[in-house]
């Protein structure tokens, strides 16, 4: 060989050795998620090489799955799961919604060190409920790059068939990439936003002057209306459990039966719109609790929730469709008979932006929840005053903020169908105990240079919150951003109050833009947990130690 | 004094863990050829967190630039101040002290205003910015400019009073965001002192390119 051919060939090699294939023998394929069934466990967190979006890129998996291994476990067994860490950087595994010993909670940091590269640890404990839930990396943004899974606990209702149906997000960009976009430039991912020519519409439906003023609130705010999702379908791709549109999920029926699909939001930021057309969906439990049921024909699934539905489908295939908030992207399933048959992929529903309900400002126009009024002037609850910080992370009061249980929300608000609310729900046969105190947290952030905080003060200059063991806390929620905020605390069941003394038990509640919502606790935990928003890159600051007190 | 300053980077990492991460910004705003005078610029450097960045401006051609190193802290939601100098290099070039105030005013215009000391003088320096959306990636910026000073500082180009104002505007297509080439004009206007430069109009095409990363 001449010196120029191999020149020549060892360029073309160096060529070859940046693409995948050959690159990096050591990581493994992806492949498709099983069901691990029993009491013990072994799981293995890895790199692997998937291909959700535009090109293969390597992702964070469980046993090469991504969605993780489904879990299903029995109520009163004690599982043991061993995670041994493959990865060259610290990992850990929370199970969302589980109720257990905090040093099994496995948030790096407060309930462990996490998990150390090479390091293998072994999670153990009972399992004391039924349902639904799921689990996932609490450490960096490794749940973006693919750690969640399903977890299923066997109960009592009734289907001739059972499926998860996990949506999550998928993006070929790093997520420290998407988070520093943000950071630069908080409308990175937005294509949606106002132009000249929205305005000029307005110009025509409503005349100059009604239009000016109506714009002038918000833009002497510096408040983006159509500011309803961070990260967008520009760089996501959405999937259900392994499949995205090019290769849509199938769940199959034979008709007459009735079918359970376990809805569950994995994603890191996106809130998912799901209906079925031509079906009911009979939610029959919320974040792994049953509820008493409810048909609707519409549910907003904010990210960390899960619902159960129950469906009895009768015709050959129906389209399970999910369109994120925003109306910028969906990704649908197929339920059918066989895989030949499909059904239609419906349109978007039209795109809505935010209105001055969503930024607490409508003091009118709204159904207020007609119990919440009156719960409020019943009795007092010892109000525990926390510390606050009206500074950079704190740019909109929602002065009149409501309880906003029974709106559906931004975009689905002039659906002409059921949508379900918080207030249809409702979970039987729990006591509810009066309250002993309450805190309030208001959800702060700043849009514009995109830093989110608890009571105006980020995550690293807060101090943990201190709950009694033994007490009932009311946590009252005020949401001072234009953004839905998913608030999730560990290691204890939140009881939204619903209407006429009725409460809906979840582990994720979901506060509206510019809305108020009370929840209560019972601190039947010891230990130090966590209470944070689920969206992940808001996760930063909106995030808080809970200690409990005995 | 090496071992405080990595002390101190230690430090900040620490508790810039969670939300606040550090970063860096290149912005060239502009980068522009016009049918009369030279290629010039405008662009913005930064790094740091969310409260506290240094920054680094560069405005200008090749035969005249303004300078500057601020350092910039937030101080409410939407502004920080900034401390630091600039430098022009007009003729024999000035030095100037600067305070400003940078951030996003009611109805989202982006504004630098500048106090500047310096030379045995002072001055005040606008800038204001106004984005217009055609469509997601056209993009129409609207620009005004200005300088006052105290008195004459023949050297860098500067004189007594209202000095001249600048208006730009520049329709740029985000092929990416990091990415848009755009065509503009823009007219200055300078008035009285200098007399070579006397109500003299000016004005020109452009096309240039802004990006970031």
């Amino acid at each position: 060989m001449q010196r120029r051919d191999f020149l020549r060939s060892s360029a073309l090699f160096s060529l070859i050795a940046v693409t995948p294939a050959l690159a990096k023998k050591d990581i493994a394929d992806h492949q498709p998620t099983q069901v691990l069934e029993g009491d013990e466990f072994d799981l293995h967190i890895k790199k692997t090489w998937v291909h959700f979006g535009d090109k293969p890129v390597i992702a964070t998996t469980v046993n090469d799955m991504l969605p993780a291994p489904t879990l299903k476990w029995k109520k009163g067994d004690i599982v043991t799961i061993h995670v041994t860490n493959h990865l060259d950087e610290p990992t850990s595994l929370h199970w969302h919604g589980i109720i257990l010993p905090y040093t099994m909670d496995g948030v790096p940091g407060v309930s462990y060190p996490g998990i150390m590269p090479g390091e293998r640890f072994t999670y153990r404990f009972k399992v004391e409920q039924n349902g639904t839930y799921w689990y996932h990396s609490h450490s960096g943004f490794q749940e973006q790059t693919g750690l969640h899974g399903a977890i299923v606990i066997d109960d009592d209702i009734d289907a001739d068939r059972d499926y998860v149906v996990g949506f999550h997000d998928w993006s070929d960009e790093d997520p420290d990439s998407i988070y520093r976009k943000l950071k630069l430039q908080s409308g990175y991912y937005n294509f949606q936003k106002r132009t000249v020519f929205d305005f000029a519409k307005e110009v025509q439906q409503f005349g100059f002057a009604k239009a000016l003023q109506r714009r002038a609130m918000w833009n002497k705010m510096r408040m983006d209306d159509r500011d309803l999702a961070d990260v967008t379908a520009y760089t996501y791709t959405y999937c259900i459990n392994e499949h995205t549109n090019k290769n849509p999920a199938y769940f199959f029926f034979k008709p007459g039966e009735k079918v359970r699909l376990r809805l569950i939001n994995q994603s890191a930021m996106t809130y998912f719109d799901v209906r079925i057309p031509g079906l009911k969906m009979k939610v029959v439990a919320a974040d792994g609790v049953p509820v008493e049921p409810v048909e609707v024909d519409d549910l907003r699934i904010a990210v960390a929730e899960s619902y159960d539905v129950l469906v009895c489908p009768t015709q050959e295939a129906y389209t399970i469709f999910a369109q994120s908030i925003d109306r910028y992207g969906y990704v649908y399933g197929i339920l059918s008979t066989s895989p030949q048959k499909r059904a239609p992929i419906p349109k978007f529903y039209p795109y809505e932006p935010l209105s001055m309900v969503d930024m607490g400002m409508a003091m009118d126009g709204m159904k207020m929840n007609r119990m919440k009024k009156k719960m409020a002037h019943e009795t007092k609850i010892p109000k525990t005053p926390l510390p606050m910080k009206k500074g950079i992370a704190w740019t909109m009061e929602a002065k009149g903020a409501m309880y906003r249980l029974d709106d559906p929300g931004v975009g689905l608000r002039s659906v002409q169908r059921k949508v379900l609310t918080y207030a249809d729900l409702h979970t039987p046969n729990l006591e509810n105990r009066f309250p002993d105190r309450e805190i309030e947290l208001h959800l702060t952030g700043n849009m514009e240079r995109y830093i989110w905080a608890i009571n105006g003060i980020p995550y690293y200059e807060s101090k943990p919150l201190q709950f009694r063991y033994g007490e009932r806390l009311r946590i009252t929620f005020i949401n001072d951003t234009m953004m839905n905020h998913p608030m999730h605390l560990h290691g204890m069941w939140s009881d939204i109050e619903i209407a006429d003394g009725k409460i809906l038990r979840k582990h994720t509640v979901n506060v509206q833009p510019g809305s108020k919502l009370s929840m209560r606790v019972n601190v039947d935990a010891t230990g130090r947990w966590v209470f944070h928003c689920h969206l992940l890159y808001h996760m930063g600051g909106m995030f808080r130690e809970v200690k409990v007190l005995s | 004094m090496k071992k405080f300053v990595v002390l101190l980077l230690v430090v900040t990492f620490m508790f810039a863990g969670g939300g606040d991460i550090f970063r860096y910004q290149m912005l060239v705003d502009q980068f522009e050829a016009s049918s009369q005078g030279k290629p010039s610029w405008d662009a913005s450097f930064f790094m740091g967190y969310d409260a506290n960045k240094i920054y680094l401006y560069s405005e200008g051609d090749s035969q005249e630039q303004e300078n500057e190193i601020v350092f910039s802290h937030t101080i409410t939601p939407f502004f920080d101040l900034q401390i630091g100098m600039e430098h022009d290099t007009k003729d024999k070039g000035a030095t100037f002290g600067e305070i400003t105030l940078m951030g996003l005013a009611p109805y989202f215009i982006e504004t630098r205003t500048k106090l500047l000391f310096g030379e045995g003088g002072v001055g005040i320096d606008f800038d204001f910015e106004y984005e217009t959306l055609f469509t997601q990636r056209l993009i129409l910026n609207s620009r005004v400019e200005s300088r006052i000073f105290s008195k004459d500082i023949e050297k860098a180009g500067i004189f007594q009073g209202l000095n001249d104002i600048t208006v730009g505007f520049r329709l740029r297509y985000e092929i990416q965001r990091e990415f848009a080439p755009y065509i503009g004009y823009s007219i200055t206007r300078n008035f009285g002192g200098l007399k070579r430069e006397e109500g003299q109009v000016k004005d020109r095409f452009v096309v240039g390119i802004r990006f970031w990363f």
